[in-house]
């Protein structure tokens, strides 16, 4: 699968008449499988990205091109997406299993293969046994998990993470972090990673996309070539996101 | 699967419950005994024909099961069954309607604006005048009670469901769109919920208030149900009855609520935080 973002601008009018372009025209092309980092900071327009991919927002102008056809809501065809909020976005009305058969049911997945995709995702981020609890009786890091496992159980083409851990304590952040990894190296979906936290996405991503500027444009792509399982105290990992913060810092100093 | 969950063990300790008399059901069976008991002291101050106490409103409640009294003979099943159809059914009218009302105008800004202040003069009116004008308009009718209760209860049901609407999670409604949920789907789990704390509040409400209205409407004109029978014995001067009538009616719509609505919405709401899993 190859995901082009052709030529996107995106712009809001203000009450007073003013015009806000988010994006000097965006182009992007991720390739299929592979877990990718959007790095910039709050404001950037990264969410807004996410939300154009989504089918949640419309793009000003450009579009978004999936193996060559045209993603949209009118006509094109649309995407199977899996989306990881930054607040879990839970229905806190229905139980663990019942969140997870809301996406199921919202997308289609035939009735009879519920209960595998939910035993399969749920035990994947390690909530079996929690499947009949309601999230409010679960705690923020739990809570975000069956947000997971419900991204992931309709199994997706493709998986949107808009800063799923930000809201995170640093050592569940971590845990779940690590979690995701060996996740991900299962089946290899292609994943969209959007964060502000540069070492987050070292330690995560095969390529880091990093934006910047008003209105938003990729100011540096950078591959990471880091063997998994990767380490935070890692020399190399360190070494990498020391470099790609000098490297921010000398293009907003200027 | 993992079904030992170190985590859910530890929910399932939950803190030990304190000393006998300071749990809740003994705390309460001490309120209603001081209450009892408050009426007793005061009746005996001020005499029994001014004031009965509970023993005799109690003898006098029983009498009236078993005995009937003015046009008819009915006894006291019959009219707190009339009396509970007429608010029953302005009630069912009154969640309906009102929740249809309350719906469109969180939802549409026009129509926000335009009934507005329909709900404003809804709300004012006092429930009196509701009674009388449906006499005069229905005549001696269940109608004029029904009637009575729904134009009483409509703006309050409103505008619970008007404020539920517009507080509506908006990013819930995002996450539903990007996994292309129908309108069907998030009407049914992702709005219909929300609005079910708002439903709840409105019902408590609303049975609340309708029963005053029915009984109003019956003193004032009807020819059967407990507003009637408070009438006629009202007309008797007898102080007891009027005191039995109210204590029965009274009793049945406090058990109707603590069995009936408070358990439901318990039920409906059982996924609110008590313990939190870490």
């Amino acid at each position: 699968m190859q995901i082009d973002l052709e030529n996107l601008t995106k712009s809001f009018v203000h009450p007073n008449g003013a015009v806000t372009q988010v994006f000097a025209p965006l182009s992007l092309r991720i390739e299929g499988s592979t877990f990718v980092s959007l790095v910039g900071p709050s404001g950037c327009g990264k969410s807004t990205l996410l939300n154009i991919m989504a089918g949640l927002e419309r793009p000003t102008g450009g579009r978004v091109v999936v193996d060559g056809r045209p993603v949209g809501l009118n006509g094109g065809r649309r995407l199977r997406i899996g989306y990881v909020f930054q607040n879990p976005r839970l229905l806190n009305w229905l139980t663990v299993r019942g969140n997870l058969e809301f996406a199921l049911e919202a997308t289609g997945v035939p009735r009879d293969r519920w209960d595998t995709l939910v035993e399969k995702y749920i035990g994947l981020v390690g909530l079996g046994g929690i499947e009949d609890h309601f999230p409010l009786h679960l705690s923020g890091g739990m809570q975000q998990r069956v947000g997971i496992a419900r991204a992931l159980a309709i199994e997706p083409e493709i998986v949107l993470m808009d800063e799923p851990f930000s809201h995170l304590d640093d050592i569940t952040a971590r845990r779940l972090r690590s979690e995701l990894t060996q996740i991900w190296q299962r089946d290899r979906r292609t994943v969209i990673f959007v964060t502000h936290d540069i070492i987050e996405a070292v330690y995560l991503a095969d390529r880091i996309v990093m934006l910047t500027g008003k209105p938003a444009r990729v100011f540096h792509d950078q591959p990471v070539p880091l063997p998994r399982e990767r380490h935070y105290e890692d020399r190399a990992l360190l070494d990498l996101a020391a470099e790609l913060l000098k490297r921010f810092y000398a293009h907003a100093g200027t | 699967m993992d079904t030992e969950n170190p985590a859910l063990q530890e929910a399932r300790a939950l803190p030990a419950p304190g000393p006998l008399w300071r749990s809740r059901p003994a705390i309460k069976a001490a309120s209603f005994l001081s209450l009892l008991a408050l009426w007793w002291v005061i009746s005996l101050l001020a005499g029994e024909e001014i004031f009965p106490g509970p023993l005799p409103v109690g003898a006098s409640m029983l009498e009236d099961l078993v005995t009937g009294a003015g046009p008819g003979l009915h006894t006291s099943p019959f009219h707190i069954a009339v009396s509970l159809l007429r608010i029953l059914c302005a009630f069912a009218i009154a969640m309906v309607v009102g929740s249809a009302v309350g719906v469109l105008m969180g939802v549409n800004r026009a129509c926000e604006t335009f009934l507005d202040n329909w709900v404003m003069v809804g709300l004012t009116i006092p429930g009196l005048c509701w009674a009388l004008i449906a006499l005069m308009w229905f005549g001696i009718h269940d109608a004029s009670a029904v009637f009575a209760i729904v134009m009483v209860c409509l703006p309050f049901v409103v505008v619970n469901i008007w404020e539920g609407t517009k507080a509506v999670d908006r990013q819930l409604l995002d996450m539903a769109r990007v996994f292309t949920a129908s309108r069907r789907l998030i009407l049914r789990k992702v709005i219909f919920p929300q609005l079910l704390p708002y439903v709840f509040a409105a019902i408590r409400y609303t049975f609340s208030v309708a029963w005053k209205i029915a009984v109003v409407a019956e003193v004032f004109g009807l020819s059967s149900g407990v507003g009637f029978m408070l009438n006629y014995w009202f007309g008797m001067f007898r102080i007891d009855k009027v005191l039995s009538w109210t204590a029965t009616f009274t009793l049945i719509m406090l058990v109707m609520e603590t069995l009936v609505i408070k358990k439901a919405h318990a039920h409906a709401l059982r996924w609110r935080a008590e313990v939190v899993l870490s």
